[in-house]
């Protein structure tokens, strides 16, 4: 992981060499997390690219002591593929599939067994919110939907919505922190 | 609620609030341009930012990586410089793997030669094949190939996610009989087992073949105690 900080580090110094290593070294992981947003490769290869010379243009303003290089990067991806999502995903497509349920997240023993600490704590933490607070949070990572979105698919009040995120975001905060 | 969250200002615990919204990605529309305006200048708003990913990254960390394809990276490379960046390959090796692998190479190859020269030994044959989807994942997968004539037989793991603290462990499942352990397997590289004719005979067209997870070094009772994570069904290749 400072291999990554530190070819991050050198790409902000015009290395190309190292943004060439980062790429090989991130890329899998980050087209992994626009393809759960996006579920289509096309549009996913197009926002990794995208985030990519982001990352290029952009890599002088990551500042270490502040966070992980992997958690900088990912919000960059995260946000293109958000962009994306919201430029074509028409809201009558949404209105039609309002029933549609969230899943919940089932938890298999081979990812219980394949997490570290960090993922241990976040989801005991996210096990300790209310169930309608933590669906939604996760709902809203894992597949981008807004707060209109979330609220026609649970079949609640924006309002209460924005509110079961708010209080379950702040809630999540403060168990991470004990 | 924590006391320090009690001690923010309304004022820093709306900002904390909107950098937790931001990096969920439910702020949306003029409120997430907004948003980005003032962050792009604020120090304060840039850390609260940094902390809220931090938080959640692992969330993103626990997809499986996905391979883009082998053409993304010529389009990037040519989006930053068109002209100076290698754009050929990714997998290009550094000057000192690539010492490495010859040396590695070399080793192998003199050490392969003393065992296979005297016998003039045809290039592994497959003689059944087996391909062990995983039950939680879509990509994951273990490949197992009969070699050797029927002497070997070797694992591929295929996107097979790491399991500290733990071992992936290969099972025969005959019907009707108890498993038969192969041995463990790496999730990492391709890992080979010594196949006696009393296992020869136990993979019949058509057996079930699984991995388990068990605790490092393999099932303590000889038997599987964890989850099956991966399973499929052994072919024999046509008879010539």
């Amino acid at each position: 992981l400072q291999d990554i900080d530190q070819l991050l580090n050198a790409t902000a110094g015009g290395d190309k060499t190292a943004f060439r290593d980062l790429y090989q070294a991130i890329a899998p992981q980050l087209f992994a997390v626009a393809l759960r947003i996006l579920e289509r490769r096309d549009w996913a290869e197009d926002v990794l690219q995208e985030s990519f010379t982001t990352i290029w243009q952009r890599a002088g303003d990551f500042r270490p002591e502040l966070g992980s290089s992997r958690a900088w990067m990912t919000v960059i991806l995260r946000n293109r593929a958000l962009d994306r999502l919201r430029r074509v995903r028409p809201v009558a497509e949404i209105t039609a599939e309002a029933l549609e349920q969230i899943p919940d997240d089932a938890v298999s023993p081979l990812e219980e067994t394949m997490r570290g600490s960090d993922a241990k704590r976040l989801h005991g933490c996210l096990d300790r919110l209310e169930e309608t607070q933590r669906r939604a949070i996760l709902a809203a990572y894992f597949d981008g939907f807004t707060h209109e979105e979330l609220a026609q698919r649970l079949a609640a009040p924006i309002g209460t919505v924005k509110s079961w995120i708010r209080r379950g975001l702040m809630r999540l905060k403060g168990c991470l922190e004990l | 609620m924590s006391d320090d969250d009690s001690r923010q200002t309304d004022n820093n615990f709306g900002a904390d609030l909107r950098a937790a919204e931001y990096v969920l990605g439910t702020l949306t529309g003029a409120e997430r341009d907004d948003f980005e305006r003032k962050l792009a200048s604020d120090p304060g708003l840039q850390s609260l930012v940094a902390a809220w990913s931090s938080r959640l990254q692992p969330l993103s960390d626990q997809l499986i990586p996905v391979d883009p394809p082998a053409s993304l990276w010529p389009r990037i490379a040519s989006t930053i410089n068109p002209t100076t960046i290698d754009q050929t390959t990714v997998i290009r090796l550094t000057p000192r793997r690539r010492r490495w692998i010859i040396v590695a190479g070399a080793i192998a190859a003199s050490i392969l030669l003393a065992i296979v020269a005297p016998q003039f030994r045809s290039p592994p044959q497959s003689l059944g094949v087996a391909k062990l989807a995983s039950t939680t994942q879509s990509t994951a997968l273990f490949n197992i190939a009969l070699t050797d004539q029927g002497a070997r037989i070797t694992t591929t793991p295929n996107a097979v996610p790491a399991i500290p603290d733990k071992s992936y462990e290969l099972w025969i499942v005959p019907k009707g009989k108890a498993p038969i352990s192969l041995g463990l397997v790496k999730a990492d590289q391709s890992t080979e087992h010594p196949i006696n004719l009393g296992l020869r005979a136990e993979l019949r067209n058509g057996v079930t073949v699984a991995v388990t997870i068990e605790p490092v070094g393999g099932s303590p009772s000889g038997q599987p105690t964890g989850p099956i994570v991966f399973a499929g069904t052994f072919e024999l290749a046509a008879a010539d």
